[in-house]
């Protein structure tokens, strides 16, 4: 009796202010703010605002940009700070993008709150400039068969992402981590799987998707290979691991300019 | 189940409360109608352009009229949602529909097409002659409201009369009166329907040879839901039974023609004709 | 190196498991000798839509039930046909997406999102896409924007990207590409915007352009311009929006061309108005025209002849022949010789009021224009504007010889009106094409499932439906015929003799054609409904 008890001060205590504050109560409403003259609505959230924000975003755009925002439908959100600064976040959602909806059904407190959650997303520091030569970069990569795996533009392969426009929605700083250790923090959608079938053959390969009965897995070959898990023994992710061998061993000079390379590749402008 | 405290119970209601509050992970919300002008005073020049665009655009989908060609028949959207719903159509591109959203047009062509599309189904109109007081007495002395609601007051078998004097033209109400089973509306009530005529009598035979008669509410290959004289709804499968067949002509509501004078006719004809608010 | 060792391992992984397998232009061919996969828009090259699977049949039709189903993502109308090749099924959404699933299980695999832009509206037709091509490693997939794109077959990476034509001239796709060999070809759809209908092939492996045939005239020598009075020719039309067919024998393509401009005004455009509404056969690698057959001269009721045409050879007169039917939105059946264009019959095969026949070249007798002419007031002619059949599919089974059509009884007004252009240089066009129709009187329209004899026309059996039904039909070897009804009911019917065995409601309308394919041996039949796919299977 006193759990249930707990239970239902809890759900008062929390469910009342919640309702009460959902109403829509008077709004800051109007055009975003212009110029930089004028002080940025997100200076103004509260750490509360941010948790509604992060809330709004896993109810209605967590459906395109995945639940971290590291894209789905729609692109990977994270460093979208450094790529379209708080304001022009506010746009993208109050009138769209090419392919992303506006947003009408949210008025700007609300925005503007959902953009103080999604500026938190990736790696928000300042962004410094890359320091080697992007041209002898390309050497590089042409040279360590990195298109075997990666696609730019219409050439390349489809095993790892496509990294027409990488150099947007990475700084250099995360290219050499990434490049020393792929595995430590392989981007969503490129998890390596390893399943045992009943009759003990293993396969391990990236994982597609997964659900309560069934699992897909591709290899680098383009092949997929899909499983109902009662025909499995075991699934045993394999974290740390990916497909993508490491690059640590690069001399610092390649590895600068590699990284200068990537770094430009910022798709048509 | 023992008692449950209030308080319990009030935990119990916020709870689901915020449960129901609480959109679905994913769910996408539904299209806000952007910030737009006002709709402009409609005037003949605004129709007349709001036809050109109309015929130009829409036509294709919905008919040189608007009654449907491959999107529906849309005399019915003009009554039901009003100007700002019309905007919001077109704008918007009604979700599932398959009606793409016009953004690229601007404020003052959607609202032309607007003021033409509110002008469609109407129909047999001229002004009327009769007396509205008098015909007011007429439809409560002959049992109309049996059938028919007005203003929320009366029967649910026929169509309401809220806005029949804009819906139909006196003409028409004339004809109906003298022959409601030759001039049935159009089905107003589901959208998937409003290219058929509401109010269809069919006569179902059973496995048994009982027969049950009642208007058509749906109709598909495999099966057939009637309403019959009480009200109640009976759905049948078409395997079921021995026969389905429509009775043209026929329909609940009996013809007025000798049963009332020509001057009571054009009265309740003309008090039909007020109802439908100011346009 | 620790790198070299890991690459050298990639490599060897790459060789060492089976690679993804190719669709080379032999297994189009021969696509009948592989039915567990669905290789092309129409199943094969004569777009019959037969399905040589025998697993499903008319005595355990009673037990069919949905294996799976998949919501497409946005809003839109879903017309496609799926391919599916080896247990990978390539869906399109509207407006242009491609998604690739797990044909077995319905699990997404991978999606191309083309960009396209968010405010183009084409006129008179949904914005939506009726399926890819495949060859070699490659999908093809054209866009309602008019971008020919060819992608990855393994990961939908774009490998070219071609311009076909430009919106702003009214031009919209929807069809699906066709891919013969080594070349790709594809229509244009937009005659309600008065664009100019051709028809491109383009080399498969580079997008460039091959070949273009313009179906009306562009100048005063063209073939065909005395056709077309006061040189009117330059209205345009002709359009060429739905997949035609192959002969890979004759190397001939068979398309069908769509309404001269305006649509329904022919006051300022007397004469045939060749070559639209007919069905044109070109050379497949120089685009000539071999013949042409015109199903409606002077056309004014937008009965486009953009249906598929089925290419099926038959014993007449104790001599094999190489045909082609096509059921017109005109109403009527018609068979022609696919090697020389000869008419041999033509007969209705829904209501129609406005031929008294067809003359023994196969030209219609038509009724007296005031009969039959659009008007200012509205003219009460059959068929329907959406026409007897429109762009769904009809289906051959060279086990049966019957035809199985979707068809549609039913009159409308045709309404007069006066032509009006304007480009929108950013959206596409707007303006209309002078009238249109409103419904006929008191019966809603009646569509029915018509199984007529391929070399006759006549009918051997019909199944009437309720409503006014845009499904294609699917014939199997299992002796089914599949389609659905306005409400949406999904059914399946005995192809011998029409009998209903089952029907599940899938609540919306079912605007696609049926297909069949099967995994692991297990046969499915798949169509879309409102938003969703369903594939059905036994248990």
């Amino acid at each position: 009796m006193t759990a249930m008890r707990w239970l239902c001060a809890a759900i008062l205590a929390l469910g009342v202010p919640a309702i009460v504050s959902d109403a829509p109560a008077a709004a800051p409403q109007g055009p975003p703010p212009g110029g930089a003259a004028q002080e940025s609505p997100v200076s103004k959230l509260t750490p509360d605002d941010i948790a509604t924000g992060k809330q709004i975003f896993a109810a209605q755009c967590a459906g395109c940009h995945g639940f971290d925002g590291s894209g789905q439908l729609g692109p990977n959100l994270h460093g979208v700070l450094a790529r379209r600064g708080d304001a022009g976040i506010f746009s993208a959602v109050r009138n769209g993008t090419g392919g992303m909806p506006p947003v009408m059904s949210l008025n700007d407190q609300r925005v503007w709150q959902v953009v103080g959650y999604v500026r938190t997303l990736g790696d928000t520091g300042p962004v410094e400039a890359a320091k080697g030569d992007a041209t002898k970069g390309k050497t590089v990569y042409d040279a360590n068969g990195c298109s075997l795996c990666h696609a730019i533009g219409m050439t390349g392969g489809g095993v790892g992402p496509q990294l027409t426009t990488i150099g947007r929605s990475r700084p250099p700083k995360y290219f050499y981590e990434f490049l020393r250790d792929p595995g430590k923090n392989p981007p969503a959608g490129y998890d390596l799987v390893r399943v045992i079938k009943k009759d003990g053959r293993e396969l391990t390969g990236i994982r597609v998707n997964e659900d309560s009965f069934t699992i897909v897995l591709r290899d680098v070959g383009g092949h997929f290979y899909s499983f109902d898990k009662t025909q499995l023994k075991k699934i045993e992710p394999q974290p740390g691991k990916t497909v993508m061998p490491s690059y640590g061993n690069l001399s610092e000079t390649d590895m600068d300019n590699l990284v200068a390379y990537l770094s430009s590749l910022k798709g048509a402008q | 189940m023992k008692f449950i405290r209030p308080w319990y119970a009030a935990a119990l209601i916020l709870a689901l409360g915020l449960l129901a509050r609480a959109p679905s992970a994913g769910a996408q919300a539904p299209p806000v109608t952007p910030p737009h002008s006002a709709h402009p005073k409609t005037t003949p020049e605004s129709i007349a352009t709001g036809k050109a665009l109309f015929e130009g655009t829409c036509a294709a989908c919905h008919g040189i009229d608007g009654s449907g060609a491959s999107g529906p028949n849309i005399h019915v959207a003009a009554i039901n949602f009003g100007p700002e719903g019309l905007y919001a159509r077109i704008r918007g591109g009604p979700i599932g529909s398959g009606m793409p959203a016009f953004t690229a047009m601007d404020d003052a062509q959607v609202w032309a097409i607007v003021d033409y599309v509110s002008t469609l189904g109407h129909e047999g109109g001229a002004i009327a002659t009769g007396d509205a007081q008098k015909g007011k007495e007429v439809y409560d002395a002959n049992g109309c409201a049996k059938c028919h609601s007005i203003a929320g007051q009366g029967g649910i078998l026929g169509p309401e009369l809220n806005k029949i004097g804009t819906l139909r033209g006196t003409i028409k109400l004339q004809e109906i009166m003298n022959d409601p089973g030759a001039n049935l509306p159009l089905d107003t009530s589901l959208q998937e329907r409003a290219a058929y005529p509401a109010y269809l009598m069919y006569r179902v035979t059973t496995k048994d040879g009982k027969t049950i008669e009642g208007m058509r509410v749906d109709e598909d290959t495999f099966t057939i839901q009637l309403r019959d004289a009480n009200g109640n709804l009976r759905s049948v499968r078409k395997f079921d039974v021995q026969k389905v067949e429509p009775l043209p002509g026929k329909t609940f509501m009996p013809s007025y023609k000798g049963k009332l004078t020509d001057k009571q006719i054009e009265d309740l004809v003309a008090y039909l004709s007020s109802l439908g608010g100011a346009q | 190196m620790r790198a070299a060792r890991y690459l050298v391992m990639a490599m060897a992984l790459c060789g060492a498991l089976p690679s993804f397998a190719q669709v080379s232009y032999e297994r189009l061919v021969k696509s009948d000798s592989e039915p567990q996969n669905w290789l092309m828009y129409g199943g094969n090259y004569g777009s019959q839509r037969f399905s040589g699977l025998n697993e499903m049949t008319p005595q355990n039709a009673k037990d069919l039930r949905v294996a799976w189903a998949y919501q497409m993502r946005g809003n839109g109308v879903m017309e496609s046909t799926p391919l599916v090749v080896d247990g990978i099924m390539y869906l399109t959404e509207p407006p242009s997406n491609v998604t690739a699933l797990d044909a077995r299980t319905g699990k997404p695999l991978w999606r191309y999102v083309p960009p396209v832009p968010r405010d183009f509206v084409p006129v008179g037709l949904f914005p939506t896409n009726r399926g890819v091509a495949i060859l070699g490693d490659k999908l093809y997939l054209a866009t309602i924007d008019d971008h020919l794109i060819a992608l990855d077959a393994k990961n939908g990476l774009v490998r070219w990207n071609t311009l076909i034509a430009d919106k702003a001239d009214g031009y919209a796709i929807t069809q699906a590409p066709l891919a013969i060999n080594g070349k790709i070809v594809v229509g244009v759809g937009g005659g309600e915007a008065g664009a100019h209908g051709f028809l491109s092939c383009y080399d498969a492996n580079d997008g460039k352009l091959l070949w273009r045939f313009y179906t009306v005239p562009r100048s005063a020598s063209d073939p065909g311009a005395d056709t077309w009075a006061d040189g009117s020719w330059s209205n345009g039309g002709g359009t060429t929006w739905n997949t035609g067919s192959y002969d890979p024998e004759l190397n001939v393509i068979y398309w069908g061309t769509g309404n001269p401009v305006p649509d329904w005004n022919g006051e300022g455009r007397m004469g045939d108005n060749l070559f639209t509404c007919s069905l044109i056969a070109l050379d497949a690698d120089t685009g000539k025209m071999k013949w042409y057959f015109q199903f409606s001269p002077h056309e004014t009721h937008d009965w486009d002849s953009s249906e598929p045409p089925i290419l099926f050879n038959a014993t007449l007169n104790g001599k094999p022949r190489k045909l082609v039917a096509l059921a017109n939105r005109n109403a009527f059946y018609y068979v022609l010789d696919r090697a020389t264009g000869e008419f041999i019959r033509g007969v209705p095969f829904a209501k129609q009021t406005w031929a008294k026949g067809l003359d023994a070249k196969g030209r219609p007798i038509k009724e007296d224009a005031a009969k039959i002419e659009p008007s200012a007031e509205g003219t009460l002619v059959s068929p329907t504007l959406t026409g007897a059949i429109n762009w769904t599919s009809p289906c051959y089974s060279p086990l049966t010889g019957l035809v199985y059509v979707n068809a549609r009884d039913g009159g409308a007004y045709y309404v007069k009106g006066e032509r009006k252009f304007e480009k929108n240089n950013s959206n596409g066009v707007v303006g209309g094409g002078g009238g249109g129709s409103r419904p006929g009187p008191g019966d809603e329209t009646v569509t029915s499932i018509r199984a007529l004899n391929a070399s006759t026309g006549v009918k051997k059996w019909e199944y009437r439906m309720v409503g006014d039904s845009w499904t294609g039909t699917l014939v199997t070897a299992g002796g089914l015929v599949f389609s659905a009804d306005a409400a949406g009911n999904f059914f399946a019917l005995n192809a011998k003799t029409g009998e209903p065995l089952w029907h599940l409601l899938l609540g919306s309308s079912v605007r696609s054609n049926p297909a069949s394919y099967a995994v692991d041996g297990k046969q499915y039949v798949v169509d879309s409904a409102g938003n969703t796919l369903f594939v059905f299977s036994l248990p």
